[in-house]
């Protein structure tokens, strides 16, 4: 049907945002609002002595000044463990962390009086090695570890005739969304507060502001407003807290909006980490045994540390067959800024080293790179290394296949390494092909409910589409209409705003908003077409099971009966529905698997790369993604293109530099994203396979072309320089100087799994290595 | 004067400028505002006052007489990418980007004096002079010796920069720079040369804390260009010549290893496009 | 805003011109072009996404003195110096009766568009970057568009938007035969039409 499901439909909030109508978070205002402002500890680590507000409050025009003695309700917040302070309680953990917050009548007003808020600090060391954290004093009551993981699978002392390993290094990526943090709050009649705010999750929002304020939810009142990208960077609690208490301790609206430069210091960037991996194969390249050790940097507090170890360990088996192995990991707790969920969650860091790891097996063994991927290649009905049975469609050969299939780059390069500096010399420029195949989990995981609501009104073929999906740019807005035209024949559609007045729609993360909201509507409008169609078997004398809905028409047998627009004057038909997938368990649980769905993604980077000075043109990024079914086909390339351009931009560029804790990029001059002239020309092509229990088979697509490129990309600057190239991102002296360890190459006399070891995996609770004999044992990779 | 108050100053003239400059001590002086804004956003910089040469007429645009290339301080750098010398337009060409360049002047980048900045190396191997006014006239400055420090020139409190001579040759010449990406990327390292009457001149960006030649160098490069030394001799001149800083961007060993590299570069564009001895 | 007259000496008066309408605007002497638009004179089509300079999602066109007006980011240009000056936001753009531009519409039709917070500015730069050339490269494209990042495209989809607004410009200036127009329609589908 025209503008259903399956077509390029045009987004509906798009004319706004071409005309620059659009509203964003940093566009609210209203009547007598006061500008907040935030006090931030310029210590990554520090004791606080005091704080002296009185000079703060003498400014004329400032209306609160508030510390952590002002939060009425439960000081402390977080999407896991709850162990950070809305205001930073005698102890500040990380440089940024927020002390007192002012409201005051205008900006320059509030910065001043945040200025003139005097904290005394009695700075301690700060914790900054998160190898060193394991064993050093705990920094905070809940300790220093977040997570650790460990279970083994099979025999994971097997090994074929030649094993590989090295360490590799990922640094901290932020999510750099263009528009900053902000938010416009103000007290309700009812005595709560209500806020509008970019956000990913207005719930978990509604329950960490609850908490500081001693609300009960149903007097937290949000919604969403626009919102300039996300990227993982909206998750957590940022200045939600502070603008609601600011409200209720003024009684008049209170307005944040943060700089650049506090937009880095308060969001949670990608946690950097080391990998430790050594694979063993046989003369085939079989894997026969994978052992891997992981080490991510936290930060300051928990956020989701917890959840991202466990992605980043169990997805080190990448998308291949392994039988044996033995994996660990552990997120930890350091002085650096707290990192969180970033778009791939975990996954990127692991695919990164994965594939480096199937590089290196292949050099070893002399096999094509793609050769030995399709030998490794996962199969519907394998079993991961962390237990759960691959039983829906594994499609990893036939994404392999498909990228394959995609002919190479034809004739010069659009732009030499090095663009408008004009360094490069046509001599001194090598061109590299690398490959990347990835698995990404979708949805959450291990026992986090994953559910989403909708509700869906029709009056006249005029759709209503009410859900709490945080639309933050990756279209859910247009999926939801082409939905309601596909199931319900609406002729116009209308996604309104969502808020807290519906139930959770979960976090616009983990590539899960289609599959859990759009489900959520797509049922929500089946059971509106069910009242109609019942309407219109009464009112024209028919059997309703014999009535469909086709274009927008409802037809009996083929026939034509009324247009959905004409089939009930008047009348407004509603429905609410709740989506949820099938209960996820914990890591090891027998009940059954720790992911929803997976989704698999190959990719071919073409780079040309400057060896002599280490400058790199990404020249062509291929991709073939499994992707269930494609619902809007530009949507999807915008996805992809978009999730490519920011994975070439962790491989070559993008690093927030974090020295003795402090941050020493916080701006775009000096922390890079790929500009228009870095981005590759993309070729995509899907594999669609649908998903079983999906409507329409669809499945998430987000992150996945951003997890693959990570790879892809530095596999190719390998394969340009012959250097091995452990640590992204890849900065030009890494090439030019050629830093950087090899991975070690063994080779060993076959020794079987042991038959008697069991297949069934064995989940450790106590750490089986000392992580501190990671280096030693490692090879030493890394920069 | 287009607009004056207690603090701020917007002059149509460069009498007025000074006059407005001497009744407001502490007052920065403003072109385009592309460096001075960002430094007052991030507290690097703060300002009691502004004086901007933005309305300046007299100091925007450029001009040729016999020997130089006569480039008004208030000109913006989008009015120097069709210069008349490759290098400097190569140089201008990549400065910021193009919603910078037509704001950003050839004056704010000399006096910002970081040894970064686009044009500089561009103006040392061109030997470009500078003009300095103040209330009792014109001195001409050579550009080689002008910035004593990152940020610091010999520009007196009660003078104005108000043009950049370079002179015109009929050689080659050239910029180079490197950075972390394609496009938008302050140098990392840069290079210029300027090739005529069979000597090579050459200058670079972030290869210490002003930015830097030595006639040592100089004398290598033109034996290179000769056929009399080899690009190794050019790159262990460079070496030694040059003393680059160690930050988060990028280690001094590979600003080092750079720098020769775009020295050896620049040289041989020279001999292939210049002709020896053009 | 009400001006304190404890702090009036940070204060200045100056006239500006925005989307055609003359406006008198006190403002902080060091405050940027773009602080005053948004913030004093509530013009939000310009954004601030970096504050200095280097997103372009502040990209406005400004015509000060006798200069050709051009596109410059607001963020970076103290108000103050720019009395008198035209200034040309994303609301300027459009057609009468709030009909789209030919590159506006091509950014919707191309799906240039994501988050959108880029949006404003990238259209405004890519208007002026067709008004110089008529067919520019793939290069020049990039050329003109590198002061304006996009976090959620990967520019893509505006580099197939701008080059799609210039083959309209250059279709109704000088108009192909369907054929040819249907040939390229079919071409354009390519890989993304997969499956």
């Amino acid at each position: 049907m025209t503008g259903g499901v399956g077509t390029s439909v045009r987004r509906p909030d798009g004319p706004a945002k071409v005309r620059g109508e659009f509203s964003y978070a940093g566009d609210l205002a209203a009547e007598g609002m006061l500008v907040g402002s935030t006090v931030r500890s310029p210590h990554p680590h520090a004791r606080i002595t005091g704080i002296d507000t009185a000079a703060a409050r003498a400014i004329s025009g400032v209306h609160a000044v508030l510390t952590s003695a002002d939060v009425p309700g439960d000081l402390y917040f977080g999407l896991t463990l709850r162990d950070e302070p809305a205001l930073a309680d005698g102890v500040v953990r990380y440089a940024g962390e927020p002390v007192a917050v002012v409201a005051a009548v205008d900006a320059a007003t509030a910065r001043r009086a945040a200025r003139a808020v005097a904290v005394e600090y009695e700075p301690l060391p700060p914790l900054t090695d998160p190898q060193q954290s394991l064993t050093a004093p705990p920094l905070h009551p809940d300790g220093n570890v977040y997570r650790h993981v460990s279970y083994s699978c099979g025999d994971p002392d097997a090994r074929g005739v030649v094993t590989v390993e090295n360490t590799y290094r990922i640094g901290m990526q932020d999510p750099a969304f263009l528009a900053p943090e902000a938010g416009l709050a103000w007290p309700t009649p009812d005595g709560g507060v209500a806020l509008d705010v970019a956000t990913q999750w207005l719930h978990s929002d509604q329950t960490q502001i609850g908490w500081a304020t001693g609300l009960p939810p149903e007097k937290v009142h949000l919604r969403l407003a626009g919102v300039g990208g996300a990227f993982g960077g909206r998750e957590d609690v940022t200045l939600q807290t502070h603008a609601c208490l600011l409200a209720l301790a003024t009684g008049r609206p209170v307005k944040f909006e943060y700089t650049r430069e506090e937009s880095f210091l308060a969001h949670r960037q990608r946690h950097p980490g080391t990998i430790w991996l050594r694979h063993s194969a046989d003369a085939d390249g079989r894997i026969v045994c994978v052992e891997g050790r992981v080490l991510l940097d936290g930060g300051a507090y928990a956020s989701t540390s917890p959840v991202v170890i466990t992605n980043t360990v169990t997805l080190l088996q990448g998308p291949y067959r392994v039988d044996n192995g033995r994996f660990e990991g552990w997120s930890v707790r350091t002085n650096n800024p707290s990192c969180g969920a970033m778009r791939g969650f975990g996954v990127p860091q692991a695919a990164f080293a994965h594939e480096a790891q199937l590089d290196a097996l292949a050099g070893a063994l002399g096999m094509d790179p793609l050769e030995i991927r399709l030998r490794n290649a996962l199969q519907r009905g394998d079993v991961a290394t962390f237990g759960q049975r691959f039983d829906a469609p594994t499609p990893v050969r036939e994404v392999i296949e498909g990228l394959r299939a995609i002919p190479l780059p034809a004739g010069p390069a659009r732009r030499a390494p090095g663009g408008v500096g004009r360094a490069a010399e046509p001599g001194s420029v090598r061109r590299g092909i690398g490959y990347a195949v990835t698995i990404k989990n979708l949805a959450f995981s291990e026992g986090h409910v994953d559910e989403s609501t909708a509700e869906v009104s029709l009056c006249d073929g005029h759709a209503t589409v009410h859900t709490a999906c945080a639309e933050v740019g990756q279209g859910f807005v247009t999926v939801a209409e082409q939905v309601a035209r596909t199931v319900l024949g609406a002729t116009t559609v209308e996604v309104t705003q969502p808020d807290t007045l519906i139930a959770s729609a979960g976090s616009t993360s983990a590539s899960r908003q289609t599959m859990a909201s759009g489900t959520a509507v797509h049922r929500a409008c089946a059971a509106v077409r069910v009242r109609l169609l019942a309407q219109v078997a009464r009112r024209h004398g028919l059997d309703a099971a014999g009535l469909t809905v086709v274009d927008g028409t409802v037809c009996a047998a083929g026939r034509p009966v009324t247009p959905v627009a004409a089939a009930a004057p008047g009348q407004t038909l509603r429905a609410t529905e709740h989506f949820q997938h099938p209960a996820t368990y914990p890591l090891g649980s027998a009940e059954g698997g720790m992911y929803v769905a997976f989704s698999f993604s190959a990719q071919r980077a073409v780079v040309d790369v400057d060896v002599e000075l280490g400058l790199v043109s990404v020249v062509q990024v291929a991709s073939c993604q499994d992707v269930g079914t494609v619902i809007n086909p530009t949507q999807l390339l915008g996805q992809i293109e978009g999730g490519i351009v920011q994975g070439m931009g962790l491989a070559l560029m993008e690093e927030v530099v974090v020295a003795d804790g402090l941050i020493t990029n916080p701006d775009f001059q000096d922390y890079l994203i790929p500009t228009i002239v870095d981005a590759p020309e993309v070729v995509s092509t899907y594999v669609t396979d649908p998903e079983p229990g999906m409507p329409h088979g669809w499945k998430g697509a987000g992150e996945p072309p951003l997890c693959t490129a990570v790879p892809a990309v530095a596999a190719a600057v390998r394969d340009a320089t012959g250097l091995p190239l452990p640590a992204v991102p890849i900065k030009p002296e890494h090439v030019a100087l050629g830093l950087g360890a090899a991975p070690t190459v063994t080779w060993t006399t076959p020794r079987p799994a042991a038959p008697s070891r069991a297949v069934n995996i064995v989940v450790d609770e106590e750490a089986r290595d000392a992580p501190g004999t990671m280096a030693e044992e490692g090879a030493p990779g890394g920069r | 004067m287009l607009l004056a108050a207690p603090r701020f100053a917007l002059p149509e003239t460069p009498e007025e400028a000074l006059a407005a400059l001497a009744e407001r001590p502490g007052a920065v002086v403003v072109a385009g505002g592309t460096e001075m804004m960002p430094d007052l956003l991030w507290g690097t910089r703060s300002a009691d006052a502004f004086v901007s040469l933005r309305r300046v007429a007299a100091l925007r645009g450029v001009t040729v007489d016999d020997d130089d290339l006569v480039m008004g301080a208030g000109t913006p750098v989008s009015g120097l990418t069709t210069a008349p010398d490759a290098g400097l337009a190569a140089a201008a060409t990549s400065l910021g980007t193009p919603l910078v360049r037509t704001e950003a002047t050839i004056g704010g980048n000399v006096v910002s004096a970081l040894p970064y900045r686009n044009l500089l190396p561009t103006l040392l191997a061109g030997g470009a002079r500078l003009e300095l006014t103040s209330a009792t006239g014109v001195r001409t400055v050579p550009f080689d010796g002008f910035i004593t420090a990152p940020g610091r020139t010999r520009l007196a409190e009660d003078e104005l920069l108000t043009a950049v001579r370079l002179p015109r040759h009929g050689g080659f010449a050239d910029y180079v720079k490197v950075g972390r990406r394609n496009a938008q990327f302050v140098a990392t390292v840069s290079a210029a040369v300027v090739s005529r009457d069979g000597g090579v001149r050459l200058a670079f960006g972030n290869a210490g804390p002003t930015p830097l030649r030595s006639d040592d160098v100089d004398a290598v490069a033109t034996a290179l260009l000769d056929g009399r030394a080899t690009p190794e001799d050019l790159r262990a001149a460079v070496a030694v010549a040059v003393d680059p800083p160690e930050d988060p961007v990028a280690s001094a060993d590979y600003r080092r290893h750079a720098l020769g590299v775009l020295a050896v570069r620049l040289v041989t564009r020279a001999r292939t496009d210049g002709g020896p001895g053009a | 805003m009400s001006v304190d007259p404890l702090v009036a000496d940070e204060f200045v008066t100056f006239p500006l011109t925005v989307d055609g309408v003359p406006r008198e605007v006190t403002a902080r002497w060091s405050e940027s072009l773009l602080t005053v638009l948004r913030d004093r004179l509530g013009v939000l089509g310009p954004k601030t996404g970096c504050g200095h300079g280097r997103c372009g999602a502040c990209a406005v066109r400004v015509g000060v003195g006798p200069d050709e007006p051009h596109v410059l980011c607001a963020c970076l240009v103290p108000a103050a110096t720019a009395v008198g000056a035209t200034v040309e936001t994303i609301a300027s753009l459009g057609g009468p009766d709030g009909e789209l531009s030919d590159v506006q519409e091509a950014f919707l039709a191309e799906g240039a568009v994501q988050c959108g917070i880029c949006t404003a500015g990238f259209v405004t730069a890519a208007t002026e970057l067709l008004e110089r050339h008529e067919c520019p490269s793939r290069t020049e494209i990039e050329e003109a568009l590198y002061g304006n990042l996009c976090r959620c495209t990967g520019y893509g989809r505006i580099v197939a938007a701008v080059e799609s607004a210039a083959r309209t410009r250059r279709e109704r200036k000088d108009p192909v035969p369907l054929t040819t127009r249907k040939l390229t329609a079919s071409l354009r589908t390519g890989p993304e039409a997969a499956e």
